[in-house]
């Protein structure tokens, strides 16, 4: 269990945004899943199994919609919008569009922001995406391709206004 | 735009690297700890629920109580010194009685003791008195309703003993850390008293003048007071008061308060 608690911290605070309510969620979803291993399929990856866990413990510490999309982009924010003294206007450029990206991302639905968490920046792959959001493999596919046309647009507009 | 276009997953996958997390608790060892803590009250409800295995473990306490000792006099020493020693640590443990915010003023609070040697705190006659009669983490738990609170740092671990509060208002528990100390010694000791009710009701009746002087903190957004023992009656040092789910929570520590407010978060 211990090999898996950064990826599983790391998913509850993905989606709760906050990392105390991270910490209650994974460790609460450890012990059901301590309770219910006699219950897990031998042979079955165990990391999206564990995930799934992980995933609905930290969606029971609900918030508001809102606020929740606000400690998303909170948490993302907080760790990469740093500038780098070494090239500071390449830097500079690189947070401008990181920052774009972000809005684009508050924009999407949660189900679209939680795949594409799962996917990039938890590193899943689609299998264990699915697991983890309790959907079909396919139903990741759809909502990742629809959240990446999403996000294009949106970057678009921001670009061409700019 | 083309360019960003195409490199949109990996944008995604460069912004995710730089994500910096909060660093990882050890969830998985406060998880193993609850468990274990779970699996300490099972094999007591299977001797209750075995009449059987109780009276194989009275007949057994016979013979080496009774029936062995009769017959040879070396363990008959041996038994009885196992009974002195044992009368020793009762009348040195901590005493029934008071309750715990009654049991001693802010002037000889053992704060006050930790310069003096180690002798005179771990003295039996100072013994402080944490609240009413000692009792296990499960009669705990059920004295609070099945809601008992605990710090979730790993560094603490399982509370060393609990006691029933011994306040005539209410129910609480008084549960005690002693970090491998003797439990009478005030040096790297945890206190942490769980009544239900408000902090002002509960620790601040008859003491309004001194609330103002307490530092104002936060407990996981949830306002609290941090104080030293010379203004809040406390068996250790510092204390922390703050509410949660409807307890109004003690922690007594000599720990620093940025430690002590970690603690107290992790409380659930």
């Amino acid at each position: 269990m211990r090999g898996y608690q950064e990826v599983a911290f790391r998913t509850a605070y993905l989606i709760t945004g906050d990392a105390s309510e991270a910490e209650d969620a994974t460790q609460e979803a450890f012990v059901k899943a301590y309770r219910a291993l006699d219950r897990f399929r031998s042979g079955a990856p165990f990391r999206p199994w564990l995930l799934t866990i992980v995933a609905n413990e930290a969606r029971n510490q609900r918030r508001s919609a809102a606020r929740r999309t606000g400690l998303f982009l909170k948490a993302v924010r907080e760790g990469t919008l740093e500038e780098n003294p070494a090239l500071p206007d390449a830097a500079a450029l690189a947070a401008e569009r990181r920052e774009e990206l972000l809005q684009a991302l508050g924009g999407l639905r949660e189900e679209a922001r939680l795949a594409i968490a799962c996917r990039y920046f938890l590193g899943l792959s689609e299998e264990e995406t699915a697991t983890t959001l309790r959907c079909a493999r396919g139903t990741v596919k759809s909502r990742l391709s629809r959240a990446l046309r999403s996000l294009r647009a949106e970057l678009r507009k921001e670009g061409d206004a700019g | 735009m083309q360019d960003r276009e195409r490199n949109l997953e990996s944008e995604l996958r460069e912004l995710g690297s730089m994500i910096h997390y909060p660093p990882t608790p050890e969830v998985a060892r406060a998880a193993r700890g609850l468990l274990d803590e779970e699996q300490e009250d099972r094999p007591r409800r299977f001797r209750l629920s075995l009449p059987a295995l109780r009276w194989a473990a009275v007949a057994a306490a016979f013979v080496l109580i009774v029936a062995v000792p009769a017959f040879s006099p070396g363990l008959r020493t041996t038994v009885s010194d196992l009974f002195v020693t044992k009368d020793t640590q009762m009348a040195g443990g901590p005493a029934v009685g008071g309750g715990a915010a009654e049991s001693e003023s802010g002037e000889n609070a053992p704060a006050s003791d930790l310069s003096k040697g180690s002798e005179a705190v771990t003295s039996p006659a100072r013994a402080p008195r944490f609240g009413g009669a000692r009792i296990t983490p499960r009669e705990a738990r059920a004295r609070m309703g099945g809601a008992l609170l605990l710090p979730r740092t790993p560094e603490l671990g399982k509370p060393d003993e609990s006691y029933a509060t011994s306040t005539s208002r209410k129910d609480g528990v008084v549960l005690v850390y002693t970090e491998g100390s003797p439990v009478d010694d005030p040096r790297n000791r945890l206190v942490l008293t769980e009544v239900p009710g408000d902090i002002e009701s509960v620790y601040l009746v008859g003491r309004t003048a001194i609330k103002p002087k307490l530092d104002r903190v936060s407990v996981n957004r949830r306002p609290g007071y941090w104080g030293s023992a010379r203004r809040l009656p406390s068996h250790v040092g510092q204390v922390l008061l703050w509410k949660q789910s409807g307890i109004a929570l003690r922690l007594e520590t000599n720990f620093p308060k940025e430690r002590a407010l970690r603690i107290a978060e992790s409380v659930r």
